[in-house]
Parts: C-alpha cells; structure tokens; sequence
C-alpha cells in the first residue's frame, strides 16, 4: 500500500486540526481534545499490524484443544517457516515506516514512530535468536520438518497419503527410540537446551495432534492406517519430552535456575528499554541509593529507640500487625489516607468513577505460597492468614503485612499507581502497546518517592515500612543483575535479601523463585527504581523547575499510555526526535 | 470539519475517477483513518467506564460477574448503569452534532439509539421486578453486607448471623406461600430466578471475603451460610414448578415464546428496517415465487421436467467420497476468490487470503450444525466413523458440492471471514453489529455472484437456489410463528415441503430458532440485509456512480452497522439526531 503523501497536506490537516480544536472548545467545552489521538496514521498502522500478528500467529500454530472456530490458544510452538513468516511481517511493516513522511508526523507520533520500529527490529533480533536456539536441539528432532510439513498440507485440507504417513511417523517412533536411549546418556545438556528441547518436543506433538484430529475418522485411509500408529507415536514422544524435564535438578531451595543472560543481552535489553546505562553502573547507583536508605534506617530507628540497630526497629514495627479480621479496614484506611493527601496537595486529576471502582479482594491460601504481600491493579488483592494456614505461616503473614509496611505500597497499587494505571490505560492512547516495567512500576514506585519527600509519612514505624520497601528496590537492582552476570547463585540472592533488607527467609525464597527460574524479562525486578527514579528526574526537570504545575504534569504523564521513560519524557519537554533516536538520558544524581 | 472534507476528497476522487495517482494513494489511504475524534474518544471511554462499573457491581466474586450482557443485573447494579448511561446521553447532547462529518453523524445516531434502548429495556426490566419483589423482602440482608464488603468493613458477625438466619425462617414460610400461589407469568418467574441467583452469589461473595480470615466471623457464618444457600436451592424448585410451562402446541414437540407483532415492530425499528412483518413476509413470497419458476427452469435444463424435488435428489447424490471434502471446499473457495477477482468486484487483502483457517466439525457439533459454519475458520462438516448410516449419509447429500458451491464463499471471502478480518482493522471502535450487516452482506454476495453468471450449469443453479429459497422461507416461517400464526410443526412442514430440506434438518433449524438463543429477528436478517446491500448497489453502482470494487471496498472498511446508516453514509444523506429508518430498498427480482 502507498502512504506516502506531501508535505503540503500535512500542513492543511494540520490546519484543519487547529479549526477542529478551536471549534469543539468554543463551541461546546466538553470534547478534551488532548484525550484524542495524536495523529491518524500510527494508531491506524499499529492496530493494524497487531491484528495481523494474531492472525498469522493462530494460522501457523497448531490447534489445541477441540476445534471450535477460535480453538487456537496458548502458548504456539515456533519453527522454521512461523519464524521465516513473522519476520516477513516485521519487514513489511518497517517497509510501511519506511514510506511514512516521519518529518511530517505530529511529535507524539514521531514517538510511536519511533517505538514501532524499535519493536518491529527488536522482533527480528529475536526471531534470531530462537532460530539459534533451534539450531541447538536440532539433533534431537530429526524429523521436526517431517511433522510440519504435514502440517503444511492440513491447513489447507489436502488429503495425504495414508501409507506414507503411517510409514513416515512409524519411522519417527524408531527413531525417538533410539534418541531416548542417546539422552539417557547424555548428561551435559545445558539449561538451555533441556529447556528448548521441551519447548520443540511440545509444539511436534501440538502439531501432530492438530493433523491427526483433522482426517482421523473422517478420512477412511487415514483412519484405518495411522489410528494406532498415531497413538503411539504420540505416548512416545510425550515420554521423550518428559526425560528431557528431568534433565533439570532443583537445587536445595527447590529453584530449578534458568540461565543467567549474560552482560551482553543485558546491555542489549537496557537499550532496548532506553536507559543508557551499563548494569555495573546501575548496581552502583543501587548501591548509593541503598547506603541512603541504611543511613535514613538509623534515624528511624533512633527516634524508636533501638539506637543502631535498626533490625531491631524492623522487628518492632513487624508486630504491628492488626488483629485477624481487621485487615481489610486498615487496607481502606490506608487507601483513604493516601487519596487524601493526594488531593490535599492537588497532585493530580483522580477521575471520580475510579474511586468508586476499585476492587478488593482476599487472597486464597495457595496463591499466598507466592504472594507473601498484597497485589495489586484493577483489585487490591490483600494477604492475610486463614484459619487452614498453620501457625507460623500465620505470624509471617501478619507481620509482613504489618499497617507500616502495607503504608508505602497501598497507593503502589491503587491510586495513584497501578489501579490508576490500568483505567487510565483503557480509556487514553488505547493504541499504544508498549508496556514497560520501567513504566509500569516506575510510575507506582515514584510516588513513594515523591510522598516520602512530601513527609507522607511522620512517624518512624511508617518511615521504616516506606524504607523497607525502598531498600528492597534498590536490591532487586543488584540481585538481578549479580545473577544474571553470572555472579551469584540464587542462594547468595537469597542469602542477600535477608541479611540486607530483613526479608523473612521464607518470603525472600518465594520473592527469587519467579525471577531466577522462569523465562521472564531479566529486567524487571530492576524497572521499580530506575523507573522510577527516570520519573523523577523528569518531575524534577519539569515541575520543580517551574515550567508545569505539578497536577499539571502528573494528569499529562498518565494519559499517554505505557512507555519508555525517556519517551514519555521527549513528549513532556517537546524534544525534537529523529527517526534513530539513541537513548542518551542520564537521569541519576 | 477536517475529516469531512478529506471525505468529501476522497469520494469526489473516486466518483470522478483518478486525478493523479499519488493523491488518490493518498486519499484512499486517508479514508481509512477514523471519521472523527469525538465518537472514536467517546465510544472508547464509554465501553471501558461500562465494564469497569459492571465488574464492580457484580454480585458475585471475582470471575462470576454474572448478568454482565444485560442493561441491568441487580437493583443496584441497574440503577447504576442507568445513570452510566444518562451520564452519557448528556455527554452526547453536549457534542455540536451538526459540526461532525457525515460519518459520525450516523455514529452519534446509533450510540445514541443504544443508550436509550438499554434504559428502556432497564426499565421493563424493573417494571418487572417489582411485580416479585415481594417474594423477596429479606433482600437487603445481604445486599447491605455486599455493600459493606465491597470496600472491606468488618461486619458484626453475631448480628450477621442473625440477620442471615432470618432469611432462612423467611425463606420458609414465602416458599409455602408461594407453593399456594396460583401460577406467575413467565417473565416473573425468569426475573425471580435471576434474582435468586444474584442473591445468592452476593451471599457467597461475602461469604468467602471474610470466612476463614475473620475468626469471630468464621465461628458464626458457615452454618447459617449454608443453609440459607440451600434454602435458596429450594425456593428456585418452588418457582421454576409456578412457571406456565406452555404445552407444546403440536406433535413437533417444540415449546417456544412468540414475541408477538408489537415486539417484531419494535426491533425492527431498532433495526432500522422500515416495513411491517406483513410487508417482508410479501416480499419474502415474492422472492420465493422467483426462484420457483427459476428452479423450474434448472429442473427442465436437467431433464425432470416439473419435478424440481427430483432435480434436487440427483443434485444432492452429487456428493463426494469420505476423505475428499477438504479439498472440494479448497476448490470451491479458490474458484469463488478467482471469480471475484477476475471480475475485479473487491480488494482482497494478501494476508486475508493466507490465513483462513480449515478444520473439521467434531460429530457433537454436527447434530445442530449440519452444514459447514464460518468465520475466521471454515468448519467443515462431513461424517466420521463414529456417525450411523443415515447420519452420514445426510451429511454427505446436504453437503454436495453444489449445495457448498453456493456458501463457501459466503462464510469465508468476500463473507463473514472477509468482515472480521476487515473489522479488526477499520472503524475498530464502532460496535454497532447486527444480522443484517453480518448476514446481510454474506448473503448480497449470493446475489450478485448469481447476476453476475457464477454459477456453472443448472446443478448449480439448484445448489444456489436451495439456499436463496432457505432464506425466504427464514423470514416467512419465523415472522408467522412470531406472529403466532403458525405452530413449529407448521414452520418444519414448510420447510420441507417448500425448500426441500431432510426433515431431520428442518426440525433442527426450526428448533434453534424458537428455542435457542437466536433473537427473533435473526433468521429474516439475511434476506432483508441481503436486499439492502442489492438495493445501494443498484443506486451506486448499476447508475454508474461508483465501480463494484470502490463500492466494496468502502463498505467493507466501515465495520457493522444497519445497511441503512451505511446508504446515509455513501449517499451522503441528511441525517438528523432522531433519524427513523425511511428506506423502501425492496424491488422483487424480474423473471
């Protein structure tokens, strides 16, 4: 398609753009023309090309569960033609980019410009590296093109030939036969081949079972011939999968670690993510930042009278648990305190609607295991024991839910941070899908900046309860990165939490399970405080300059949707942006 | 202002033809854009502040939100949106209507139309439950505690149980009142049972916020909560015995709820279809008279003289051998995207092509599916195994390639696999979907491909007019039984008589209409859509106006809405905020 267009319309529609603003303001005050989207050709090129990722993406995989017209779900196996597929989606795209006039876009839209190329790039980048992580189970998958070239034939209906079939996926059977053998020998698999391995292993008998399901019974040759051969083709290779799973010991911890990324993709993901920093330095600015907290600890706990010993302190504040039963009261009282000071101090616009919906929940038991502190976002979710909970899982619960601690995070969930987030998100920019953590955490642990600079708190226990949450930040910084570079195991990660922030070990434990065993983004545990501390340079920049009020800035920043921080910052200062932008923002002090 | 005139551009461009090929690149691409920014912004923020309210107010917890498609739900909850509603009622009054480009004009009329259909039907749904309400006066009991934990106040739990055991003891005595109650009329006791059902998962959502966290309330509840879920359990077997069951009024055995003519009336206007039951029922049997005298015409061509039923027999038994079906859809659909192409009626994205998806109806589906649905996918169906004799047999028969010849194309390109794909691209804020957009355009497509000589031969021909009868004798056989002119067995016998369907498939269509969740105007969407869609073509296209692909292409990248905003789009029409439906689109086919 032809999207290229001259400079000389931009400018009428620009016009015409003005005519708009004046008259709807004029005429009726209602229409906030700042809520409409910045410009047509974006959302219209970005809503586009993530309906054609769905589409392609549930064409190429492989059927799971019974057919019903939209049967295709989950997590989709990749291979070569779906990988060959996608990144000529992603050219394509760069290729509709490339024909945009980016000089002739609004600014904010510059931005989306920017933001779509970066994804669609990084896309590629990772197609890459899934065809190497291929390449490196290959071996054990001989017959993978086999499968999916079948595949192939059944998205279209052909009817196969049923001996060669059976012939073919008799021979796969023989051949998982003796593979098993050669894996139960082998016990230098790396991470990350047992891992990929299961991955591939799955899709082959996704893909499999899609094509069986397709002609069996309705194919009279297919039926008669492949019936038992499929099934026990498939029972083998179920069983091949599973030998690789076991390839993997958890450790003492019961953490089966994944494979620390490594400096490089580190540095690779920090760029991506638009912050200019190398991780030594992060973890030193983690460092700093955790020696102010030590340092704010000791006044606490002096002014409690625990001198030094501000564990000490930590514990006393610990027992202010409330009664069981009293919870959800001192969640709503904290909420109520936190809303108010927000709109004492006018700090930004909090829509009335929001208020009224925000949902609370109690947490069950189980998910307690791995939420040892409330979540939060449409619902808060509060931790707190049950009578089925056994005696010290009771104590723990209530003691790290303390009214102190649950003080500093009660807005990080709700309003202004992630309940806000989530409303403002569906109404603002809807087009926009470029959600970060350092956005989406940063947002929420900026306030507990900015409240604490705003003496939210005054008394020790609720500095204490904002301190420890802060600290914890600060060593999400450097157990991340320590792990990933290699450095640390997830026991010194452990080990860490407890000695340095005062995490009940049990709650440390459930705290690294996630991050160091699943395939999660390395960086996310590090988005809280750099994140936040990007939005903070950037009030500091903007309203403690005199150049925005303050409601001013915050009602601005929150209805542009999730991004990097340094893009949401080139639209708040009105940055001039070229089609490479190169992340250059260092905002630490 | 500014989309109006790039509209006005871009038709002015493509009712005189190109001026210069860049600029019409351009404004073609520009045409894509949304119309405006006051509806898209509104719309958005409406449909996110509706579920956000609707998850907030439901009764139950976190996953059962229950009544979540109604304007109503609990007391509460209906209030609630109602005033969701008038908030928004005044949000669009507060909009200049006269400044906004034509295109949303026609948006600003439909939103508007379901705000106010929504109240209305909030209101009915009121009137309703204060006719039970007396059924009901231990209500706040709990829906005081729901309110209470919604924002997580500990309740008195001694009181509590109190007051929840009083509802058990009430609960008592109004069952037995009702047992001597004579009986209540069926949308009373539909409204009980929803209400029932509201209360009680209000009750467990209560329940399990505080059980177990609250000691004091964990010693009182579990009992008491337990029997009054039970004495609710009870209550509902009370009602649902006081329901006039109705009796089925023939040997069909089919029990169904005739709405009546002052509903059909009233959902046509919602429609904005402007004839009369009466009036489309004519049409209808003009239609049907059409296609008579052209099956007759197929018939002698092959031979049976008169005997079209005969015709029709040898056209069925043109079915193919197990196994070989996925490959004659293939065809079919092939042959279908190269007609279309090769008389240049439509732009077909390359992905839309690509990414269709195929797959096999499972035998379970195929008892009330007996030919192939469609969408994103085709689903085919055919026989497995699994099936008797005689099932399979009528699947293969009703499922010949003639038969198939006349609907692939309807369910995947230029049909409804072509209007979902295009309505996730275009206008994707608008969600103004009917039948007779959905199947209305689907079924526009079997008329046009037949004017323009698809069909090969007079099995085709048959094939075709098979469904084109199906479609006629949908809008007579549901009008008259919503009508209450005629009974289901009457509606089967026509089916079969009339159309030539197996007799097993005419009492499963005649079935799913009455008794399943089809809404009483779905069947005669088809046609009446269908004739819309003919009847702009002929204006726009036929006069020369516009070629059949810019008139495509235009509507196909307008997302669902009624036919009739889509001609006061593309004739550019005056359209007033009260707009009623004035369109007589219907001229009968010629012989």
């Amino acid at each position: 398609m032809e999207v290229l267009r001259s400079t000389k319309t931009i400018k009428m529609r620009g016009t015409f753009i003005g005519a708009l603003l004046g008259l709807v303001t004029i005429a009726s005050g209602f229409a906030q023309v700042a809520d409409f989207v910045p410009c047509q050709e974006m959302p219209y090129i970005m809503e586009n090309f993530q309906a054609d990722s769905r589409v392609l993406d549930n064409f190429y995989s492989p059927s799971t569960g019974s057919f019903y017209g939209f049967g295709r779900r989950g997590p989709s196996a990749s291979y070569p033609e779906k990988l060959e597929r996608m990144d000529r989606l992603y050219k394509e795209y760069l290729d509709k980019l490339g024909a945009l006039d980016f000089e002739a876009l609004s600014q904010e839209c510059q931005v989306d410009y920017i933001l779509l190329k970066r994804d669609l790039n990084e896309n590629l980048r990772q197609s890459q590296v899934e065809r190497r992580e291929l390449d490196s189970v290959a071996k054990w998958f001989p017959f993978s093109d086999t499968v999916y070239d079948l595949f192939k034939l059944r998205r279209r209906g052909i009817q196969p030939d049923a001996q060669q079939v059976a012939k073919e996926w008799s021979g796969i059977f023989d051949q998982i036969d003796s593979l098993k053998t050669m894996l139960k020998e082998s016990d230098d698999l790396s991470v990350l081949v047992i891992r990929k391995a299961t991955d591939v292993g799955n899709g082959l008998q996704q893909a499999l079972a899609d094509v069986h399901g397709f002609y069996n019974g309705y194919d009279p040759m297919f039926t008669w011939w492949t019936s038992k051969t499929y099934e026990d083709l498939d029972a083998s290779l179920k069983e091949y999968t599973e030998l690789f799973k076991q390839k993997q010991t958890p450790d003492k911890n019961g953490i089966v670690s994944r494979k620390p990324v490594g400096r490089e993709e580190l540095i690779r993901l920090l760029e991506y993510q638009m912050v200019p920093y190398t991780p030594e330095e992060l973890t030193k600015i983690a460092n700093e930042e955790f020696a102010w907290c030590e340092k704010e600890m000791l006044k606490a706990s002096q002014e409690l009278g625990f001198g030094n010993d501000w564990k000490a302190a930590l514990e006393f504040v610990k027992e202010t648990y409330v009664p069981p039963g009293k919870q959800p009261e001192a969640i709503l009282d904290l909420y109520e305190k936190s809303v108010a000071f927000l709109k004492k101090h006018d700090l930004v616009t909090i829509p009335p609607l929001e208020e009224e919906v925000w949902g609370m929940y109690m947490m069950s038991p189980e998910r307690q295991r791995t939420n040892a502190f409330f979540t939060g976002g449409t619902n808060i979710t509060i931790s707190y024991p049950t009578n089925t909970m056994d005696h010290e899982f009771k104590m723990m619960s209530m003691r790290g839910n303390n009214p102190n601690f649950s003080f500093a995070t009660v807005h990080h969930e709700l309003i202004p941070g992630h309940n806000m987030q989530y409303f403002m998100n569906e109404r603002y920019r809807t087009y926009r899908n470029f959600g970060t953590p350092f956005w989406m955490e940063g947002w929420a642990l900026y306030w507990e900046l900015l409240l604490w600079d705003m003496d939210f708190p005054t008394t020790p226990e609720e500095k204490i309860g904002m301190l420890f949450w802060h600290m914890h930040r600060c060593a999400r910084i450097i157990f991340s990165f320590n792990f990933h570079m290699g450095e640390w195991t997830p026991q010194q990660c452990i080990d860490f939490l407890v000695d340095k922030v005062g995490h009940e070990r049990i709650n440390a434990e459930s705290e690294i399970r996630g991050p160091l065993s699943s395939n999660s983004n390395p960086l996310y545990q590090v988005g809280y405080l750099t994140g936040g501390r990007q939005f903070y340079a950037l009030k500091k920049e903007m309203v403690d300059s005199g150049k925005m009020g303050i409601k001013e800035f915050h009602d601005k920043a929150i209805r542009l949707n999730a991004m990097p921080m340094e893009m949401v910052r080139a639209i708040i200062t009105g940055q001039e942006l070229t089609k490479d932008f190169k992340t250059n923002w260092k905002f630490y002090e | 202002m500014r989309n109006k005139k790039i509209v006005w551009i871009a038709s002015a461009i493509l009712f005189m033809g190109s001026i210069s090929m860049p600029l019409n690149a351009q404004a073609k691409q520009e045409a894509l854009y949304v119309p405006c920014e006051e509806m898209p912004d509104l719309m958005t923020k409406y449909n996110a502040d509706y579920g956000s309210l609707v998850r907030f107010y439901a009764p139950g917890a976190r996953g059962f939100w229950g009544r979540t498609n109604d304007p109503g739900g609990s007391p509460e909850r209906r209030a609630r949106m109602t005033k969701l509603r008038n908030d928004y009622l005044a949000k669009l009054e507060k909009l200049d209507f006269n400044s906004l480009p034509q295109e949303c004009k026609a948006d600003y009329v439909l939103f508007k139309r379901d705000l106010e259909m929504e109240n209305a039907e909030a209101k009915e749904q009121e009137a309703v439950y204060q006719k039970i309400k007396k059924w009901f006066p231990f209500s706040n009991n709990i829906y005081s505690y729901l309110e209470l934990r919604r924002r997580g106040h500990q309740p008195d739990a001694t009181k509590m149980a109190k007051e929840w055991n009083d509802v058990v003891v009430q609960l008592k005595t109004l069952k037995t009142q009702l047992e001597e109650t004579t009986t209540l009329a069926k949308d009373e006791v539909e409204e009980a049972l929803l209400v029932i059902t509201d209360l009680k998962n209000s009750a467990e959502n209560v329940y399990s916020f505080y059980n177990g966290y609250d000691p004091l309330f964990t010693w009182w509840m579990p009992t008491v909560y337990e029997e009054m879920d039970k004495s609710f359990d009870e209550y509902v077997k009370t009602f649902n015995n006081k329901v006039d069951k109705g009796k089925p009024v023939d040997e069909s055995g089919i029990v169904g709820n005739p709405v009546g003519r002052e509903e059909l009336m009233k959902q046509l206007e919602y429609e904005m279809i402007d004839y009369t039951p009466e009036e489309l029922i004519k049409l209808a049997n003009e239609e049907f008279a059409w296609c008579d005298a052209e099956l007759l015409k197929a018939s002698q061509e092959m031979g049976f003289g008169n005997d079209w039923q005969a015709a029709q027999e040898k056209v069925k038994n043109a079915y193919v051998e197990p196994g070989k079906q996925p490959e004659l859809i293939l065809r079919l659909y092939t042959e279908a995207v190269d007609f279309l192409k090769k008389n240049d009626l439509i732009t077909l994205p390359p992905l839309a092509e690509e990414v269709w998806g195929m797959g096999m109806m499972s035998p379970e589906r195929q008892l009330v599916n007996p030919f192939f649905t469609g969408g994103s996918s085709i689903s085919i169906s055919y026989p497995t195994d699994a099936m008797t004799y005689e099932q399979r047999m009528m699947s293969m028969r009703g499922n010949n390639p003639h038969f198939s010849m006349a609907t692939v194309h309807h369910e995947l390109l230029a049909g409804h696999n072509l209007q979902g794909f295009m309505n996730s691209r275009h206008r994707t804020y608008r969600n103004f979907g009917t039948p007779f957009w959905t199947e209305g355009w689907a079924l526009y497509w079997e008329l046009l491909l037949w004017d323009k000589g698809f069909p090969q031969g007079p099995e085709d021909r048959i094939g075709m007019l098979f469904w084109h009868m199906h479609r006629c004798a949908r809008i007579i056989f549901s009008l008259n039984y919503h009508l209450g002119k005629w009974t289901p067995q009457e509606c089967i016998d026509f089916l079969v008589d009339r159309v030539g369907h197996e007799r097993a498939n005419a009492e499963g269509e005649v079935r799913r209409s009455f008794v399943g969740n089809y809404p009483p105007l779905y069947q005669l969407a088809y046609l009446t859509g269908g004739r819309q869609f003919y009847a702009l073509h002929k204006e726009l296209v036929d006069s020369g106006k516009m070629t059949n692909k810019e008139f495509h292409d235009r509507i196909i990248t307008m997302n669902a809405m009624p036919v009739e905003m889509i001609k006061a789009i593309m004739t550019d029409q005056k359209i007033s905020k009260n707009y009623k439906a004035k369109w007589k689109f219907y001229d009968p086919p010629k012989q």
